[in-house]
């Protein structure tokens, strides 16, 4: 166990590299230049003169300092649009916004799927099953901007119960967590409702209701640790993309700050020291995600040994 | 005096409707008309929601944009028929969270207006308790046009980062609120040599920076040089000081041959400015009251320097962040949340504070045109400084009393790639090198149309390329406006007649983030091919994928537009001449070249003016340019504010400006 995760952390640099290099090929290869701005040409002297002060003038010099950077000083450099502030900075101030945003969401997801999936399948046919498969295809089907903006429209513009743009409070974070986890809510519906299913079909689960167990204890005790592992696999990439924010919630419900913006300005500004380090932060977490989530197999299933799998 | 480049990202429009009218009227005075309603208007900007796709997929329609077209029809078609099945089911929607919520939610929006009441009474008091009696009690909040790029004055260019400049810092002039004219600031008197081309600036002693530092002359000069040393998109503008671009460009090779003493810019003393101009610049006084031509503090910006291994100096754009920041405006800088808010208080070392209204200034951050408007609706924001073209076309219908606006100091139009062959017609000569085919295809686009369906903010169509009503003395002859019979002639004259023979391949070029030149490109389409039989094509990219093409000629026609710096018809002109970078057309001729540069040397005014007609009435017959509509400028705020106006540059001067109770 110690040896596999030893060796899956050793790989993390080399992987992290790799995603940095054709991050870099991408974002240097796209036309338009971080510094050259939309409505004024400027002379392509002083525009060089500039990249230079951003060590950006050419790719050899961008490659020779900023990769270096990361690794002595774990720098990011400046970004090359928000002039002023570094990259870093930035991505640690809309870190914990996206990161709250996303635990709310997932834990929302999380409770509710889980509850939902199971009675689902215990259920079977009866009204919440179809009323939950139902509106499963809604949550899957309709994108968040869609929810989102339906929500802000029926809660903020027409009840008036929420206020939008704000950040610090519970109530500022309702709204945009259930935008957020409809989708993740419905996948761990219908997932945990299949392996549900499958696993009340099991001899054990026979033999458990045979011994005289009844059904409420039968499902808890026995069945839904075991249905539980597609559903864990399912989490962590699932964690990752929430936690490290979303564009389209980040705009419906106008969180200012969070990283989905930070993103998506980044990439149509061409701040390619913002789009790298963002592609660095979020490859990390995806990375660690998966690996506890690899970790958590083995707590919920001690059947499964990593050693064996892992080699 | 700015540009406007996310001018082209604000442009939402919804489609040209004229069913949205007769759907809504009906329904309106019902909560559910409302609600179907507000659910039209924000699935409207969902185009603009997922830029994103756009900038992945490159085609002018993205698959989300399709999605959200879809997803309004279908809005609308509930809107209309559904009745009560659909207001059951919404209503079972709402009950359900009603029920879900505590009590004491409902009353959540009073809640969170009284608490940010109180933290603006707070903020307002603890400033109060330090000023004289100032007019306004609380703080003025706006949403400015998106977030701050730079408040380093040599890369400044967005709007948005001009408009806080004005607030923190001042020049030799300033603008008058009421006239937006240039008038005096920190210079006291001002003394203009008999060939114009040397003034003398004296300065206000009693001026002073935010940490209490005088401010001198020196810092004037340091400012300057440094513009020149560390060049951004505005260093053109100091081209007109004696020697300031070969100081630019022999700083840059690190030569040594200008000297930065060179430069006409001095300090004999500290309350004297001197500066010398290789022409006479008549508007001189407009420039001064412009950002970049504002002093810095050097002590302050120390250090912050570095020098590269040419042995060029630059200073790190952190010095423009509070703590560190001096200023010397109305205002200080004291809080930066990069992509969420500004602070500023009122400057108490200011030498004219007592004319300073308001508390303080918080600039809040909004990308979102439905979200910054329903933040305005509900009085979070005094000013909403941008508005979503969609909203404001809504608002300009209903006569909404807090919409302002006044024709803006720009034009959209088109610009022509004027070259003999270009990329995209291989092998063929480019019918738009022909004049007359540039005039057929004036001639035949119905300007008013795009005004009335399109736009639809009252904009003025364009008859010249130089707004109409800023410069009287310039009197220029109007390009060949929509008249299809003549179009039809002169491009049969050009042999092409009926559109036969017309090569295929010539493309309108666009950003495809913009939905009013998305339907822009495809009315100019149609009009071509209903009023000439000739046939183009469209094609949207993304914003930057599309600056690139322009100003690297890649193009055939492309929809651009351009707003003037400075008040003076040569803000204009100078874009094309054959040596300006920002000329794209491949359209040059000497004699072009020839009547700006006598324009420039003139020092009377009336023959200025009729040389830079001149010039205007080769671009209108000419055309490598075909204008279309004039732009108009809007805002919004509240009743209360006091002391904010409407102008053609969308300037601000800050220092009226309060919030009333």
């Amino acid at each position: 166990m110690k040896k596999v995760l030893l060796y899956r952390l050793l790989q993390f640099p080399l992987v992290l590299a790799v995603i940095y290099l054709l991050t870099f090929l991408l974002i240097w290869v796209a036309p338009g230049s971080p510094f050259a701005s939309e409505s004024r040409a400027m002379n392509p002297e002083a525009l060089q003169q500039l990249a230079q002060r951003f060590n950006a003038d050419s790719s050899w010099r961008f490659l020779t300092y900023y990769p270096v950077r990361i690794v002595t000083e774990f720098d990011f450099g400046p970004s090359m649009v928000k002039r002023g502030f570094s990259v870093k900075e930035l991505i640690f101030s809309g870190l914990p916004i996206s990161m709250t945003l996303g635990l709310a969401a997932l834990g929302i997801a999380v409770v509710v799927g889980m509850l939902v999936g199971t009675l689902s399948a215990v259920k079977r046919d009866g009204i919440l099953d179809y009323a939950g498969m139902t509106l499963t295809l809604f949550g899957i089907s309709v994108p968040a901007f869609v929810t989102g903006a339906v929500l802000v429209l029926i809660f903020v513009a027409w009840l008036e119960w929420f206020p939008i743009g704000q950040w610090g409070s519970i109530k500022d974070i309702i709204l945009p967590a259930i935008a957020l986890s409809l989708a993740p809510m419905a996948y761990i519906v219908r997932l945990q409702r299949v392996s549900m299913l499958d696993v009340l079909g099991a001899d054990y689960v026979r033999t458990a209701r045979a011994k005289g167990l009844s059904k409420s204890r039968v499902v808890i005790k026995h069945c839904l640790r075991n249905a539980f592992l597609p559903v864990l696999s399912y989490l962590g990439p699932a964690a990752a993309t929430t936690l490290t924010g979303s564009f389209v919630v980040e705009q419906v419900f106008s969180i200012q700050g969070g990283l989905g913006r930070h993103f998506v300005e980044a990439v149509t500004g061409r701040d390619q020291t913002m789009v790298l380090g963002l592609v660095l932060v979020y490859s990390t977490i995806l990375l660690a995600m998966n690996l506890l989530v690899d970790v958590l197999y083995t707590v919920v299933d001690p059947r499964i040994d990593l050693e064996k799998k892992g080699a | 005096m700015m540009t406007q480049p996310n001018m082209m990202t604000q442009q939402i429009d919804t489609t040209i409707d004229t069913t949205d009218e007769s759907i809504d009227r009906p329904r309106r005075d019902s909560r559910w008309g409302r609600l179907t309603g507000r659910i039209r208007q924000i699935m409207s900007p969902g185009a603009r929601l997922l830029d994103l796709g756009v900038s992945v997929i490159e085609r002018g329609v993205s698959v989300i944009e399709c999605g959200t077209r879809v997803i309004e029809r279908s809005s609308r078609v509930i809107g209309r028929g559904a009745g009560v099945v659909g207001r059951v089911a919404m209503l079972a929607l709402v009950a359900g969270f009603v029920a879900g919520c505590p009590a004491k939610e409902s009353g959540g929006s009073d809640a969170g207006a009284a608490g940010a009441d109180a933290s603006g009474a707070a903020a307002g008091s603890s400033v109060a308790s330090t000023a004289e009696a100032t007019e306004g009690k609380r703080p003025f909040r706006f949403i400015n046009r998106g977030d701050i790029i730079t408040l380093d004055l040599n890369d400044m260019s967005y709007l948005q980062d001009f408009r806080v400049t004005y607030a923190i810092r001042e020049g030799l002039y300033t603008l008058d609120p009421e006239t937006f004219k240039a008038v005096p600031a920190l210079a006291v008197e001002t003394s203009v040599s008999d060939d114009k081309k040397t003034w003398t600036f004296k300065l206000r002693p009693e001026a002073k920076w935010s940490n209490g530092d005088p401010v001198r002359a020196g810092d004037f000069v340091f400012s300057w040089r440094y513009m020149l040393e560390a060049p951004g998109e505005y260093a053109y503008l100091f081209y007109y000081i004696k020697n300031a671009e070969a100081y630019e460009n022999s700083y840059r090779a690190q030569d040594g041959a200008v000297k930065a003493e060179d430069v006409g810019v001095r300090a004999p003393d500290d309350l004297t400015l001197v500066v010398e101009l290789t022409n006479p610049v008549p508007f001189l006084t407009d420039l001064l009251s412009f950002p970049p031509f504002y002093p810095r503090h050097a002590a302050s910006m120390e250090p912050f320097k570095s020098v590269d291994d040419k042995g060029r100096v630059s200073y790190k754009p952190e010095y423009t962040r509070p703590p560190a920041v001096v200023c010397n405006g109305p205002f200080v800088l004291t809080a930066w949340e990069a992509g969420r808010r500004l602070v500023m208080e009122r400057n108490e070392q200011y030498w004219d504070r007592a004319n300073v209204k308001s508390p303080g200034v918080e600039m809040v951050v909004n990308n979102d045109p439905q979200g910054a408007f329903i933040q305005y609706e509900q009085k979070q924001v005094d000013w909403l400084a941008d508005v979503g073209p969609d909203i404001a076309v809504r608002l300009f219908n209903q006569k909404r009393p807090d919409l302002h606006v006044a024709g803006a100091f720009g034009t959209a139009f088109m610009t022509l790639n004027c070259a003999e062959s270009i990329s995209e017609l291989p092998g063929v000569k480019n019918p738009l090198s022909d004049v007359r085919v540039r005039r057929a295809l004036s001639m035949a686009i119905d300007r008013t149309k795009i005004v009335q369906n399109i736009t639809r903010m009252g904009e003025q169509v364009a008859e010249r390329y130089i707004p109409p009503g800023f410069f009287p003395d310039v009197k220029s002859e109007p390009i060949p406006g929509f008249n299809v019979e003549n179009a039809k002639k002169e491009l049969a004259a050009a042999g092409f007649p009926n559109g036969q023979g017309f090569p295929r391949g010539i493309t309108i070029l666009y950003n495809a983030d913009n939905p009013t030149r998305t339907q822009l490109a495809q009315f100019l389409k149609a009009q071509w091919r209903t009023n000439l039989g000739i046939d183009v094509e469209v094609k949207g990219i993304e914003l930057k994928s599309y600056r690139n093409e322009v100003t690297s000629k890649n193009y055939s026609v492309a929809l651009v537009a351009w707003y003037g710096d400075y008040m003076d018809p040569s803000t204009f002109t100078d874009k094309y001449l054959s040596t300006s970078q920002n000329n794209d057309s491949n359209w040059g001729p000497a004699a072009y070249d020839d009547l700006i540069a006598r324009a420039a040397s003139e020092p009377d005014e009336a023959k200025r003016n009729a040389l830079l007609s001149q010039a205007e009435t080769m671009i209108n017959t000419e055309l490598p340019i075909i204008p279309m509509y004039h732009y108009v400028n809007y805002g919004l705020w509240h009743a209360n504010v006091r002391g904010l106006k409407m102008n053609a540059k969308q300037l601000t001067v800050f220092k009226p400006v309060y919030v009333a109770e």
